[in-house]
């Protein structure tokens, strides 16, 4: 089982382990991570979920070329009350780590702020992804002040191949938001939140030094994701076994929780956390039966599996990305 | 961060996804108290390659102590007893 395969570092050793370094306690993180690797390749189950995403809105401000968002229409924002419910579920169980986001923009959320206080306060380890258009300097203040520990950032390119890939947000604008974000965290020499910045590859191939010394100033690592078609009729890739099932839930913005961060997992729903707990779905029958068809290497049986990405033959990498931006219209 | 582990019967090793430079101990205050930490715990050991650092070797005994030094939000006994499972069930293979 190849384990977290999906991102590749565009940065040096330094800035690797200095990022992790400051997620918190060390000590804690490590542990954490070994758990991360080590569990799913011995397909072991642990206690509870290693980590958890919560999908406070699944509502977006953009319309990227690459995104799977093209097909999506399961727009929503999660209730307050089973917000809490996992969170306090997640702090009754210890749990270390907790992201914020999945398939939107966490900030379209109207009462995000709150979310992030309360998460903060019970979670060692909060981050969520961004793309960067709502970070404004009273955000930034206040992910500074919540001791946010990371944010991920989306950031296709730089200048013009950002401005068509991230339209309506503008490159200029972007830079200046994670610029102060860095400046005022480093000022007040405090080391969260961490800014990481994740780029899909074709939108820097053609010069991956140029983007990385642009963005190197304004973060403290910078990797790049493979580009996925998500157009394309999937090429699945025969015996893959996938590490989530042992490693994480992930909770939709009504309640509906999966165990993959696939987008269109419905099939594999294994309940919902306004009648269930996070406990119960993840020693319960459905992802009980499903750790066994991957570990027999029978995914294809599951709709969601077959068509996944994450077990599919990328697309050419070396692809223009103006012919990706093309494709918008 | 990890890049592979290999399992023995009194010890086990792990590979970092990146070596670790030396100058990092010193410079990141967590990772300095990370590695002051894991050195004192008895059959631990540091895999070094001239200035940088590519692995860990823990005997079971050194990571039992090393759960013992944080809290998980209190859940050290069950956290405990999570890694003597798994570490059964990895030792068997």
């Amino acid at each position: 089982m190849d384990i977290n395969f999906h991102q590749r570092l565009l940065d040096n050793v330094d800035r690797f382990w200095d990022f992790y370094g400051n997620h918190g306690d060390f000590l804690t993180t490590f542990i954490n991570r070994f758990q991360w690797h080590e569990y799913s390749k011995h397909f072991f189950v642990s206690d509870f979920p290693l980590h958890v995403d919560i999908e406070t809105s699944s509502k977006c401000n953009m319309s990227c070329p690459m995104c799977f968002r093209r097909n999506f229409n399961d727009l929503g924002e999660m209730e307050w009350k089973t917000f809490t419910r996992i969170v306090d579920e997640c702090e009754e169980n210890g749990l270390y780590s907790i992201r914020l986001s999945w398939r939107g923009e966490t900030m379209t959320h109207p009462k995000v702020f709150d979310m992030i206080d309360y998460s903060v306060k019970r979670i060692p380890n909060v981050s969520f992804l961004t793309n960067t258009f709502y970070i404004t300097n009273k955000v930034a203040d206040f992910l500074i002040e919540k001791g946010l520990t990371y944010l991920g950032c989306s950031f296709d390119g730089i200048g013009d191949v950002y401005n068509k890939v991230r339209a309506p947000a503008e490159f200029e604008d972007s830079m200046d938001k994670l610029r102060y974000l860095k400046k005022k965290r480093d000022r007040l020499d405090l080391d969260n939140p961490q800014i990481r910045i994740c780029s899909i590859w074709p939108a820097v191939s053609k010069n991956p030094k140029e983007f990385y010394e642009c963005m190197k100033s304004v973060s403290d690592m910078v990797v790049v994701n493979n580009y996925k078609d998500f157009a394309e009729k999937p090429n699945p890739v025969p015996g893959f076994i996938c590490q989530y099932p042992w490693e994480r839930l992930i909770i939709a913005h009504d309640g509906r929780a999966q165990c993959c961060t696939g987008w269109n997992a419905d099939d594999i729903t294994l309940g919902n956390i306004k009648t269930y707990t996070l406990r119960k779905m993840w020693h319960g029958e459905i992802l009980n039966r499903l750790r066994e068809l991957h570990k027999k290497g029978n995914r294809m049986q599951l709709r969601s599996c077959s068509t996944c990405r994450h077990g599919n033959t990328l697309p050419d990498q070396s692809i223009d990305i103006e012919d990706i931006v093309s494709r918008k219209h | 961060m990890i890049k592979d582990c290999f399992y023995r019967e009194k010890e086990f090793e792990i590979v970092f996804e990146w070596p670790l430079p030396r100058e990092m101990i010193k410079s990141n205050k967590a990772i300095g108290s990370f590695m002051g930490k894991i050195k004192s715990l008895p059959g631990t050991r540091v895999i070094q390659k001239e200035e940088e650092i590519t692995g860990v070797v823990f005997s079971y005994e050194g990571w039992e102590q090393m759960l013992g030094v944080f809290s998980f939000n209190g859940r050290k006994t069950q956290l405990a007893q999570e890694f003597n499972n798994f570490f059964s069930k990895v030792k068997q293979v």
